[in-house]
């Protein structure tokens, strides 16, 4: 009985287990797109050529990734590397991260400020690397649309309400958006910047001054991000932002507001940009780079420490993160990074990202900059004040205050 | 005795099996509830800390309103579609057969494959609405996985799509359980048409509606893989559902104490109705 007890444990074991690792890296990651796809390939080959024997395991949809990575973890056989999406210290704070050591540690110095911060762990020694950066507050522009009714790529919010209205009365659909929560946080982060700038987004929403939540402003703000769903249809609620970048490129909507990845689907459809169609910051938010960047953390196995050294310093170099960036559809994280070969859209973002370095007003991406509560909070609200007819925005702001002060 | 035996060590891994991943993992999920995970599981002890939190989140009360609002419509509308149904195929009818296999079908499909089709129907702008539109009624809209207040509803429509026939098919059982000879000495009596029904039929479907409830409301309560399919809980988190939130909590939000806290309240709800009918069962052993 206790012999049977056994055997069936040990093949539980084995089960969960899975098969042994026979490459020296593993990457764990969830680029299965297309263009995703193509960088993670280039990703690999950089390693072979730098010497290091990367294998890597792709799971389909980041949630289910980040699952399969935590089932690793408790069946004892963590991968060496994995993509997060995650603020690193809430890694660190549940598994030891690798040293990858003073050479990588100089280079991410070298790194613009915002990003730099975001690789070191809390006893400041390095343990991610940063592979390219998404810009999200963009405003994807359908010029073929725009030109038809005589009206231009909006550069504030006024304008883009009368631009709105006057697609309404002629029949297009101002504003393509889909289900995810994600986008109407897109919106509300591009109305906060563009109406009360960099200084108030940073005190009210990352540092979650109760005075300014509860402000007038702030619900002004609100009662503006919810007004743009008039220029929304109901059909929003079954598809995804590649669905609303669809709408665009059929010709019947003429705005939508997402990261950097849409160029991508443009560029596929034969569009080119500033004649068929156009990115720009979000109304109002000028120059502001508001983004997010792709990483990968390296945990501590101490067995393979040189080879996780030796990988993240070969991707930190210039030319491996430009190229690696062309394939995905962001851009380079180095500000000496070569941008030939990138479209009009990257190099725009490319040039407000080094401005913005340069006058120290980066905007990193609330989710690595709140904790996982109060971001998935944050959203929450936002997606249940977007549904509503009934949420008053004075009620959206005590729930706002509420969920930006949940600790993890 | 040695066939016995042999039972026995036949059933052994199948009682290994149940208990490891029945009641080990019902005991692990417990104690996670009682400890301050959140990425990982760990073992720091906290009380009833998840619980207070849980109970205090306003999106769990949401789920709970919403879950009410769900069972009532998901346990009526099948009963009395079931029962109409069963009771029309109990009048002899010729094509009984086919009717049943059709009626029945939907149980065949999973809630996932249910909920992708109906996600599809109801879809505002794609569905039977453009469906209606497109035949000359422009002005038709039903956009009911649009609205905060119906979401919920369009959950109802297609769970109940799917289970009607499983009713009909246990009603129909009942029918056909009802000794002839009754109804005969009833007719005899003078009972006819509604009076037979109410007074004669429906009182001897008493078991078939116990077992209608008992799958109808653990169902209920178990709803996610609908909700994951044809809403994803919103528009925002209007129909969110109490074992959908369970998921987001422990899988995507990283808070795996609160998720543990809020699946043992869901397997308390699931006790308290499988409970009472198990003792009275065994009870019912007892006496016999």
């Amino acid at each position: 009985m206790t012999r049977l007890a056994l055997a069936s444990v040990r093949a539980l074991a084995l089960l969960l287990a899975g098969v042994a690792q026979a490459a020296d890296l593993e990457l764990l990651h969830s680029w299965t797109s297309g263009s995703e796809a193509a960088m993670v390939t280039e990703l690999k080959a950089a390693a072979q050529r730098g010497g290091v024997d990367l294998k890597t395991t792709a799971v389909a949809g980041s949630s289910n990734a980040n699952t399969l990575l935590k089932a690793r973890f408790l069946s004892g056989h963590a991968p060496t590397l994995a993509q997060t999406d995650k603020p690193l210290r809430i890694w660190a704070e549940a598994v030891p991260l690798a040293d990858l050591g003073p050479d990588v540690g100089a280079q991410i110095a070298a790194l613009p400020h915002a990003v730099a911060v975001e690789l070191r762990d809390a006893r400041h020694k390095p343990a991610a690397v940063p592979l390219n950066v998404h810009r999200l507050n963009t405003l994807w522009s359908n010029r073929r649309v725009l030109r038809v009714h005589g009206l231009g790529v909006p550069q504030d919010w006024d304008e883009f309400h009368r631009t709105a209205a006057a697609l309404l009365r002629a029949g297009v659909l101002p504003l393509a958006i889909g289900s995810s929560a994600g986008q109407k946080l897109s919106l509300f982060v591009g109305i906060v910047l563009g109406r009360a700038g960099r200084d108030f987004f940073e005190r009210a929403v990352v540092q979650a001054d109760p005075a300014l939540l509860a402000g007038e402003r702030m619900a002004a703000l609100l009662q503006e991000f919810r007004s743009l769903k008039g220029y929304t249809d109901a059909g929003q609620v079954s598809r995804d932002w590649t669905g609303a970048t669809a709408l665009l490129l059929q010709g019947r909507a003429a705005f939508q507001f997402t990261g950097d990845w849409a160029n991508g689907e443009f560029q596929k459809a034969g569009w080119r940009p500033g004649v068929d169609y156009d990115c720009t910051a979000a109304p109002g938010n000028g120059g502001l780079h508001y983004f997010e960047f792709d990483r990968l953390v390296f945990f501590a196995q101490p067995a393979r420490l040189g080879s996780q050294q030796r990988l993240a310093g070969l991707l930190l170099q210039a030319d491996t993160s430009a190229r690696l960036a062309r394939l995905k559809g962001g851009i380079p994280v180095r500000r000496d990074a070569d941008l030939s070969g990138f479209n009009a859209c990257a190099q725009r973002s490319a040039a407000d990202f080094r401005a913005g370095e340069a006058r120290g007003e980066l905007v990193l991406a609330l989710s690595a900059r709140l904790g996982e509560s109060a971001y998935g909070g944050l959203r929450d609200v936002l997606s249940a004040y977007w549904a509503s007819e009934r949420m008053t925005p004075q009620q959206a702001q005590t729930r706002l205050a509420q969920a930006l002060r949940q600790k993890d | 005795m040695n066939e016995r035996r042999t039972a026995l060590a036949c059933l052994i891994p199948l009682l290994l099996i149940g208990a490891v991943f029945f009641y080990g993992f019902l005991l692990w999920t417990g104690w996670l509830s009682l400890t301050r995970s959140n990425l990982l599981p760990s073992n720091d002890f906290v009380g009833l800390k998840q619980y207070e939190r849980l109970l205090l989140d306003p999106r769990w009360q949401a789920a709970l309103w919403n879950l009410l609002r769900f069972s009532f419509a998901f346990v009526l509308l099948p009963l009395a579609i079931g029962l109409g149904l069963a009771l029309l195929l109990d009048q002899r009818l010729r094509g009984e057969g086919l009717l049943r296999w059709v009626w029945l079908h939907p149980m065949a499909l999973s809630m996932v494959v249910t909920g992708s089709a109906w996600r599809w129907l109801m879809d505002p702008e794609q569905g039977i609405a453009e469906g209606v539109r497109s035949l000359g009624w422009t002005g038709f809209r039903w956009d009911w996985l649009a609205q905060e207040e119906m979401a919920v509803y369009a959950l109802v429509v297609a769970a109940v799509w799917q289970i009607s026939g499983f009713v009909m098919a246990l009603f129909l059982a009942g029918l056909r359980g009802i000794d002839e000879s009754m109804l005969q000495a009833a007719r005899l009596d003078g009972a006819a048409g509604w009076k037979l029904l109410r007074r004669v039929i429906l009182p001897q479907l008493g078991p078939s509606l116990f077992s209608a409830l008992l799958v109808l409301l653990p169902a209920a309560i178990k709803t996610f893989d609908l909700v994951v399919v044809l809403t994803e809980g919103g528009p925002g988190q209007a129909s969110e559902l109490p074992a959908f939130y369970m998921f987001q909590m422990a899988f995507e939000r990283s808070r795996l104490g609160l998720g543990a806290a809020s699946s043992m309240v869901l397997v308390m709800m699931v006790l308290s109705i499988a409970l009472p009918y198990a003792i009275v069962r065994s009870r019912r052993r007892v006496t016999a």
